[in-house]
């Protein structure tokens, strides 16, 4: 992962170098144009630049001399152009820059301007070459940027050498010629068609400060003992000993001047680095120059190990104390890494941790000061340090470092420097801290993916500073990293999670996170079809959560499931469903006690829940008035609400008997939705096949009317809806004792309808219950068709096994009987699974009799 | 005497030429039909309309045969062959329909018929994809 | 003196054993180029192993057709019949052409290598299938087990 440099770093950076590269001479004038552009330029307002530049050059009054000094800015506009850009647009801009330039220079080979755009040219792939290694400084992978770097710069100090000569020419014939007599006109012609002397010694100046200024950046992107550096330095240092001597006390000079201590200094060649120094301070140097000439000696001394010296050169006089250079601060940051390192050889603790801690201080001063890009350098030195002095580091820096090295995609790293910072701060007594570090290490571990080990250490580090006010979140962050890593093997690992969030609950009962641990919780129990303590966890969730509803809904379908599972035990399911409408009317019940005017929207679901499970535990009369009671203290509800209460009180009356009634409510119904009122069917056949007979007919007849309701809308339904209507009208019909015409309807359907298996199951069913001969043999053709179609090995396929093998025993074929079942036995041992196998193995015994009895005809 | 070795040694050199270290072949006959054939339109016999037929189907997979039964996978052709033994105790002339896959050896195709064969059940018939060519 | 006579009878130079010699010779040569010529008309192939293989009860009636399929696909052809490599639509072409040609019963023996995938097999048994051939027979070797 490499660390996007943001443009105004490279902004800052370009502009740090000196921005009279970009300029090739200083003309006496300075036009308008140039000056406009600039501006904008600062602004970075880039394409209005290049767009001006381009209309001016296409006008046709330019002069040469125009044309060229704005084919340089036009140069320049691009460069600047691309080092701000994103990186995908930098290459296309570069080469515009260079394509602006070539394209003048082969189309006027022998224009007396050609020196300063063949400078420009030169200075574009300079800066190219410089923008490439300040890349390298600061990406992990620095291999491609250097590559990059020295064959720019190599361009550039190709192109540099021969314009020195080609200049030196220039200049020997203008001085030969000398300035024109009186009968050429005034000055201004004369600089018009071609340079003059004093312009041709400036740019001779400029090319050789440039060409040294390539040499050294291109020894510094070689290794550090190369031969290659020690030759570019050396070549640098002899162009620039012709600039630093001359008497002129302009910036060039000085610039030459530190820059040929620096070259000295990269050379190791230390003597002649002080010589050259001394030399800066005899001449009397401006401001900033002597700031930049004391950093370049603190460098000095740090290079030759005089720790001393480097930090008795700290004090600066104050003369200089006010100015602001990043580089100053930097080495600021450099002498104190190096008194700490000398401290911790010396094994003085307590003066290394000073310096750390100075150090610290440093980082974040010139983070502040100086913006991205420095601090970046600064962290890397930090790093660097750290690393070095491996052990000895004090919380903050760990953890600068460790920021550092996440920054430079070196993660691991970073990880371990957050858990040694962690660990270092809970020595200290930081737990905050610590369990800040401990968190960042967790969420470096999460962006890899590595989600276990992160749920792994987000559990550990909370479990340990369990007080701090944010454990509870980070424990809870251990708990969602480790849902993401069980994801794709749910059941191997549930009964972990299941432990973990248990533990949540345990530690920290009253935080934020208890809501979303018990819906987590809950969840999970409900995956494992564990409703008891799905419905404990579900039930603990606050009123104030938000959750709050839907936990209701959850525990009633619980209990649902529950009650659903323990049909067979009466008294455990009674007891169930008591205490489920125990739970569900006590939340009513909190709101007061008094007669609520208004049911808030989770209590109305609460009402229809504990109807439920009063129905569900046959206790119809008290359902049914609190039906009734809701309905009249829920004047605002939504419709579909009252129609599910209203659809609960049907089946209460017609539980309690009241059949008329129910019949009342169930016209009220009319307008509710079809698939309500086929619910409503199903409850009451349900409650049909638990009442004694004389409700039956009765409940036969409820059903009938509610079907009637459904049908008069049978343009509404969809294809399926009038399916389950077709088949609740027969099943209300079978109910009712009309059998003949719910048979008539079910063969109807079954004919229209043949890919529909339940229907035929049902069909086959119904004519199954008949018992006369012709009924047995349809009802076993049915089921055969059912089989054919059915999935071989399937719930569906096993029913129909079953019901041929009972048809063909009933039909009188017992023999046949059992060849299947023996058959079925050895293709498919399970036998339709524990709920089937019993009925299968039982059927076979039946056979095995009726076999061996006499047949009856 | 040397008359005699001479015919000796030619009868002997006749006899190594002639002497052919290959295991006697054997044949299988095999019952094809192919679906769709007037054979296999007819109506299956009344007795066996219930049962189910039996589709041995043969899939080779990482260099191993395995073998399914309806559709229930079998690894061992031990365990392949009791089953089939017991189908046919049941009921002989089921239907056995052998399904191999497209890469099987045909070794393994032969293993299936052979113990079919041996365990007596008559009707085998090989199945046909329907898209080859 | 004795002079020799006439009458006794010198025997004959002519020394048999060589006679019975070539004799031997031409029959062996005769012997052993029909059993060579007969061999080369069968393949080595690998047969399939079987225990309920029946011997070939050397039915004269029905002509046999002998298809091999080789291990081995000699320029992406497998099929041979009498020395010919076929391509599987030249040999459904060939049997439905014996089939109608044929007045008694066709039997197609396949003889196969144990290693060829089935589906390679296949072909030739949808050939026969379709060109109305049951008589279809698997050359197998008798496994002693």
């Amino acid at each position: 992962m490499t660390f996007r440099v943001p443009r105004i770093l490279l902004i800052l950076s370009i502009l740090s170098i000196p921005t009279s590269i970009l300029s090739p001479c200083r003309a006496a004038e300075v036009s308008t144009d140039a000056r406009y552009l600039d501006g904008l330029r600062q602004r970075e307002l880039f394409e209005l630049a290049e767009t001006y530049a381009r209309q001016r050059l296409a006008e046709d009054t330019l002069s040469p001399r125009d044309r060229a000094r704005l084919t340089i800015q036009q140069a320049r506009t691009f460069s600047q152009h691309a080092a701000a850009a994103p990186p995908a647009e930098q290459t296309a801009l570069w080469q515009q820059a260079e394509g602006v330039l070539d394209t003048w220079l082969a189309a006027e080979p022998d224009s007396p301007w050609r020196p300063l755009v063949a400078m420009q040219r030169a200075l574009v792939a300079l800066a190219r070459g410089e923008f490439a290694r300040h890349q390298a400084q600061l990406a992990t992978q620095a291999d491609p940027h250097l590559a990059e770097a020295r064959a720019q710069l190599r361009a550039s100090i190709g192109r540099l050498r021969p314009l020195v000569d080609e200049v030196d020419r220039m200049l020997a014939v203008a001085e030969r010629t000398g300035p024109r007599g009186t009968s050429a006109g005034s000055p201004q012609d004369i600089s018009q068609a071609a340079l003059s002397a004093d312009e041709l010694i400036s740019l001779g100046r400029n090319v050789r400060y440039q060409l040294a200024r390539a040499l050294l950046a291109q020894a510094q992107c070689y290794d550090r003992q190369s031969a290659d550096r020690a030759h570019s330095l050396t070549q640098a240092t002899a162009w620039l000993d012709q600039l630093a001597g001359l008497p002129q006390n302009d910036s060039l000079v000085w610039k030459s001047r530190l820059a040929r201590v620096e070259c000295y200094r990269l050379l190791s060649d230390y003597a002649s680095a002080a010589r050259a120094l001394d030399e800066i301070d005899q001449q009397q140097p401006p401001r900033a120059v002597a700031l930049r000439a004391r950093t370049e000696a603190i460098r000095l001394a740090l290079d030759q190990g005089q720790l001393d010296r480097a930090l008795a050169l700290l004090q600066l006089p104050d003369v200089l104390a006010r100015l602001d250079q990043p580089n100053w601060d930097l080495a600021r940051l450099e002498v104190s890494l190096a008194a700490w390192q000398a401290a911790g050889d010396r094994g003085d603790p307590e003066l290394a941790g000073q310096w750390q801690t100075r150090a610290n201080e440093l980082v974040r001063q010139i983070e502040s000061r100086h913006g991205a890009y420095w601090s970046r350098r600064a962290e890397m030195l930090l790093a660097g340090a750290l690393r070095r002095a491996a052990g000895s580091g004090d919380p903050d820096t760990l953890a600068r470092a460790a920021r550092s090295a996440y920054l430079s995609g070196q993660l691991d790293e970073a990880i371990g420097l957050y858990e040694q910072a962690a660990a270092r701060a809970a020595a200290a007594g930081n737990p905050q801290q610590a369990l800040d570090s401990g968190y960042l290490a967790a969420a470096i571990l999460q962006k890899q993916g590595r989600y276990d080990q992160a749920a792994e250490r987000c559990r550990r580090w909370s479990l340990a500073l369990a007080g701090q006010p944010r454990a509870a979140e980070v424990h809870l962050e251990a708990i969602r990293n480790l849902a993401q890593a069980i994801k794709d093997r749910p059941d191997a690992a549930l009964d972990d999670y299941g432990s973990l969030l248990e533990e949540h609950l345990a530690r920290w009962s009253a935080s934020s996170t208890t809501g979303e641990a018990r819906w987590l919780l809950g969840g999970v129990r409900r995956y494992q079809r564990d409703w008891d303590r799905a419905i404990a966890a579900y039930q603990g969730i606050g009123p104030a959560d938000p959750r709050l509803a839907d936990a209701i809904d959850a525990v009633g379908t619980c209990y649902k499931a529950r009650l659903a599972e323990l049909r067979a035990d009466h008294p455990a399911a009674e007891a169930l469903a008591a205490r489920g409408t125990a739970w569900f009317e006590s939340i009513l019940d909190t709101a007061g006690g008094s007669p609520i005017e208004r049911l808030s929207p989770a209590q109305r679901r609460v009402v229809l829940w504990a109807a439920r499970m009063r129905l569900a535990s046959a206790d119809y009369g008290k359902a049914q008035r609190r039906l009734t009671a809701a309905l009249a203290e829920a004047p605002d509800a939504p419709d579909d609400w009252r129609r599910e209460a209203e659809a609960l009180s049907v089946v209460a009356l017609a539980g309690a008997g009241q059949a008329d009634e129910a019949g009342r409510m169930v016209e009220r119904l009319a307008t509710a939705p079809p698939t309500a009122l086929l619910n409503l069917v199903d409850q009451l056949d349900r409650l049909a096949q638990a009442a004694p007979t004389p409700h039956r007919q009765r409940l036969a007849n409820l059903q009938l009317q509610v079907v009637d309701l459904v049908g008069r809308r049978q343009s509404e339904l969809s294809p399926d809806q009038r399916l389950a209507f077709h088949q609740a009208y027969a099943g209300a019909l079978v109910a009712s004792g009309r059998g003949d015409e719910a048979l008539e309807k079910y063969a109807t359907l079954a004919r229209a309808h043949p890919d529909d298996a339940k229907l035929g199951e049902a069909y086959a069913e119904l004519l199954a219950t008949r018992g006369d001969r012709w009924s047995l043999a349809a009802a076993l053709a049915e089921w055969r068709r059912i089989e054919r179609r059915a999935k071989p090995g399937g719930g569906q396929w096993f029913r129909a096994k079953y019901a041929v093998a009972e048809l063909n025993l009933r039909l009188g074929r017992p023999e046949r009987a059992e060849k299947i079942i023996e058959l079925l036995a050895l293709l498919h041992p399970e036998l339709g699974g524990p709920a089937m196998k019993p009925r299968f193995e039982q059927l076979l015994q039946q056979a095995k009799q009726r076999g061996l009895a006499p047949s009856p005809r | 005497m040397t008359p005699m070795i001479d015919v000796i040694f030619l009868l002997l050199i006749f006899f190594v030429c002639t002497a052919s270290f290959q295991a006697v072949e054997e044949v299988l006959p095999t019952n094809l039909q192919l679906p769709g054939s007037l054979e296999s339109q007819a109506p299956p016999p009344e007795d066996l309309v219930d049962l189910d037929e039996i589709v041995v189907k043969i899939l080779f997979d990482d260099g191993r045969t395995h073998w399914q039964i309806n559709h229930r996978d079998y690894q061992d052709l031990g365990v392949v062959r009791d089953v089939l033994a017991a189908v046919a105790r049941l009921k002989s002339d089921l239907p056995v329909i052998l399904d191999p896959d497209g890469r099987v050896p045909l070794a393994s195709v032969i293993d299936v018929y052979d113990t079919c064969r041996q365990i007596g059940l008559r009707r085998i018939q090989f199945a046909a994809s329907e898209n080859v060519s | 003196m004795r002079l020799p006579s006439h009458s006794s009878c010198r025997s004959l130079g002519f020394n048999m054993t060589p006679m019975i010699d070539v004799v031997f010779l031409l029959i062996i040569f005769f012997l052993v180029s029909s059993h060579l010529a007969r061999q080369e008309a069968q393949l080595e192939l690998d047969l399939p192993s079987a225990t309920s293989g029946q011997r070939d009860r050397g039915q004269d009636e029905a002509r046999r057709i002998v298809v091999s399929v080789l291990p081995e696909p000699r320029g992406d052809r497998r099929i041979m019949v009498a020395g010919r490599l076929l391509d599987p639509q030249e040999l459904a072409g060939m049997i439905r052409f014996e089939r109608e040609r044929t007045e008694g019963d066709l039997e197609v023996r396949i003889r196969c290598d144990r290693h060829v995938p089935y589906r390679d097999v296949e072909p030739v048994m949808l050939a026969c299938a379709r060109s109305g051939v049951w008589n279809v027979t698997f050359a197998v070797v008798a496994d002693k087990k």
